[in-house]
């Protein structure tokens, strides 16, 4: 089994991640979830979130990975019971007491183990394994020998982030944010102080913040050792963000499955990668420790990303009219590009643009503001304008 | 019963003191320790320490140790739990000590834990009231760390090198770094495995030394201590160490933020 697993922070990013090619979502409740302060699925979210992907013959996994504290455990157990009634295909989980808890209760849902857990390797994984985990979201810092090392010993199925934001740190065994902030990172406050800026007794600040994870090129090799899933990190990332990744490694994976993976097409994905992420990435662990090319040296250096313009709304087919809500600047003259779940990535360049009263007008200027434009290529709903990034035959 | 300490060493003699033990951090499994100990240099039927999570190499060199285990090894206190898998499939009668960073923050964690391992070290991020309520609901003794430079983070980087490479600058190994805007300082420490981020103050939890427990942790690793015995004369006579924190005994941590526009 080979899962592409999409982060979804709420239900319209859930359902832009499952439309665009995951295979699975997971997501964080109100409660008990390490993005305490996300928007989060209310109980009625998880519900339609679960048989909008059911329907689709996709699953839900529901993060519960804080480590509790002695008052965090009220209303766990009843809200464990909830979230199999709903449905959900999974919990992902941390801490020792929720595995336990959840095999007391003997619920139908799967126990994966979070990667806040940090198994690197084999004989960890059989301990969890014997206590009835399913599946373990490895360490980011395994490398490709510890991850064949695993599978080959239990079993298990594997899952393994590919790309997005990395912690400077094991996932778990860090409270920076605790003393500095007084946010305790491990029940989803944290505040990213391996980000921040230290000085030292020498001139240049230090400053640890790692470049983000970006496996594309390794995906083969991942199927190849044993991963079966593959996990994007971004629960507070965008519905462009989203879209644009999860297609990339679907139609990479896809290809794999296909055996008709050529090089144009890791460079032609790696590019889109890099365009739409706002930090530098690496395959970081994978291959080797990283080094200070895998990392930033002054804090945050992110850039942000404009090429999102808009959104489909609708397509009429008779009018031959696109209808689209707006997410950035554009005008007359731009030439953009549409791409979708279900179809080729296509260029076109705006000659027209009418407002909602059918009016011509030179640009679109305001946040969300719906305009039509002239378009022979029917699209569909939930189908994306963005910038053109670059010619599918220029020379990547 | 009365409570035993366990106690990493520092640079110092070591001699015997009466209801201690040494916890030797073991060559090779460890993170951001001064000194480290190899199985055959230790006294026979020791305390040995693993404080970091072990990749696939690392547990496969540390299943060779497994012969010298029946002799050398008293009890062990660990991170990863690799090592009860492998301390349980060769069925070795070692004591099992989990001190998972960060890992033990309620009495049911504990609980959890405690079904496989003889004891537990409580995380050092939580109140004092809450290890006062996990004492009281553990269904065996744990452990506290009382006194040592709180660990705080550790990484598989080497963030020290990586810094002075990319900066061109020699290398040194301990900085203190602070944090711009909170002054908070922090010891760093590297080493082959990574970096450890350690409070520059030592954090002194002698308020528990009347507690019921299975050991206390001290650490001494970073001290500049000649005499162990005399450190813990001290210690246990309550004088005053400058330049101690309270870590969180007293600091409750929040997770969620307020909603903007204030508090509600």
């Amino acid at each position: 089994m080979i899962e592409l697993l999409a982060p979804a922070g709420d239900l319209e990013k859930l359902k832009f991640a499952l439309l665009y090619g995951a295979d699975a979502v997971y997501v964080g409740g109100q409660n008990y979830s390490l993005r305490a302060n996300a928007k989060n699925f209310s109980l009625e979210d998880l519900h339609e979130g679960v048989l909008y992907a059911h329907l689709l013959g996709k699953k839900v996994y529901v993060t519960v990975n804080i480590i509790f504290h002695e008052d965090d455990i009220f209303g766990l157990e009843d809200y464990l019971k909830e979230l199999d009634k709903i449905g959900v295909d999974a919990i992902i989980v941390s801490d020792l007491y929720v595995v336990r808890l959840a095999v007391i209760l003997g619920l139908s849902l799967e126990v994966h183990l979070s990667t806040q857990a940090s198994v690197l390797n084999e004989n960890a994984a059989l301990f969890y394994k014997e206590m009835g985990v399913k599946r373990i979201v490895l360490a980011r810092e395994a490398n490709v020998r510890d991850i064949q090392k695993i599978k080959e010993k239990t079993g298990l199925d594997l899952e393994c982030f590919v790309h997005g934001a990395m912690c400077t740190s094991f996932s778990g065994r860090c409270v920076l944010s605790n003393v500095v902030t007084n946010r305790d990172a491990n029940r989803g406050g944290c505040a990213q102080v391996c980000r921040f800026t230290f000085d030292t007794d020498e001139s240049p600040c230090f400053s640890m913040t790692s470049k983000d994870l970006n496996m594309i090129s390794y995906i083969e090799e991942m199927i190849h050792v044993g991963v079966n899933s593959f996990k994007v990190e971004g629960r507070m990332r965008g519905i462009y963000y989203i879209a644009t990744v999860i297609l990339a490694y679907r139609r990479i994976i896809d290809k794999i499955l296909t055996h008709s993976l050529t090089d144009f097409d890791k460079k032609y994905y790696l590019k889109v990668l890099n365009r739409v992420a706002n930090r530098e990435s690496a395959p970081q662990f994978f291959k080797e420790l990283p080094t200070e090319k895998e990392q930033y040296f002054l804090g945050r250096e992110e850039v942000s990303n404009q090429d999102f313009l808009g959104l489909v709304l609708e397509y009429d087919e008779k009018a031959k009219k696109v209808k689209i809500e707006q997410r950035n600047y554009f005008k007359i003259g731009d030439v953009v590009e549409f791409f979708g779940p279900d179809m080729e990535t296509f260029s076109y360049t705006i000659h027209k643009i009418e407002n909602d009263l059918g009016e011509s007008i030179e640009v679109a200027n305001h946040p969300n503001m719906i305009v039509y434009l002239p378009i022979d290529k029917p699209l569909k709903k939930f189908d994306i304008m963005r910038v053109k990034l670059f010619d599918k035959d220029e020379d990547l | 019963m009365k409570n035993r300490f366990l106690i990493i060493p520092g640079k110092c003699t070591l001699e015997k003191v009466s209801n201690c033990d040494f916890l030797f951090p073991l060559q090779g499994f460890c993170v951001g320790m001064s000194q480290t100990f190899s199985l055959e240099s230790i006294p026979d039927c020791s305390y040995v320490y693993v404080n970091c999570l072990l990749d696939s190499i690392q547990i496969e060199e540390f299943q060779k140790l497994l012969p010298l285990f029946p002799k050398k090894v008293k009890g062990i206190v660990f991170e990863d739990l690799g090592i009860l898998n492998i301390l349980q499939e060769n069925h070795l009668h070692v004591e099992t000590i989990f001190y998972g960073t960060h890992a033990i923050c309620s009495s049911y964690t504990a609980n959890a834990f405690l079904q496989d391992v003889d004891t537990v070290i409580l995380s050092n991020d939580i109140t004092k009231e809450e290890i006062e309520k996990i004492l009281q609901k553990v269904t065996k003794k744990v452990g506290l760390y009382i006194f040592g430079h709180l660990p705080y983070m550790y990484s598989r980087r080497t963030l020290l090198t990586n810094y002075s490479k990319h900066y061109s600058l020699d290398y040194k190994n301990q900085r203190i770094v602070k944090e711009q805007f909170s002054k908070q300082e922090f010891l760093v420490v590297e080493d082959a495995y990574g970096t450890m981020f350690y409070d520059t103050r030592v954090f002194d939890g002698r308020v528990f030394l009347e507690k019921d427990v299975s050991y206390f942790l001290i650490d001494l690793h970073l001290e500049n201590i000649s005499s162990v015995k005399n450190f813990m004369d001290d210690f246990l006579r309550g004088k005053d160490f400058p330049n101690s924190t309270d870590g969180f005994l007293y600091r409750k941590t929040i997770y969620r933020l307020p909603p903007k526009g204030g508090a509600k």
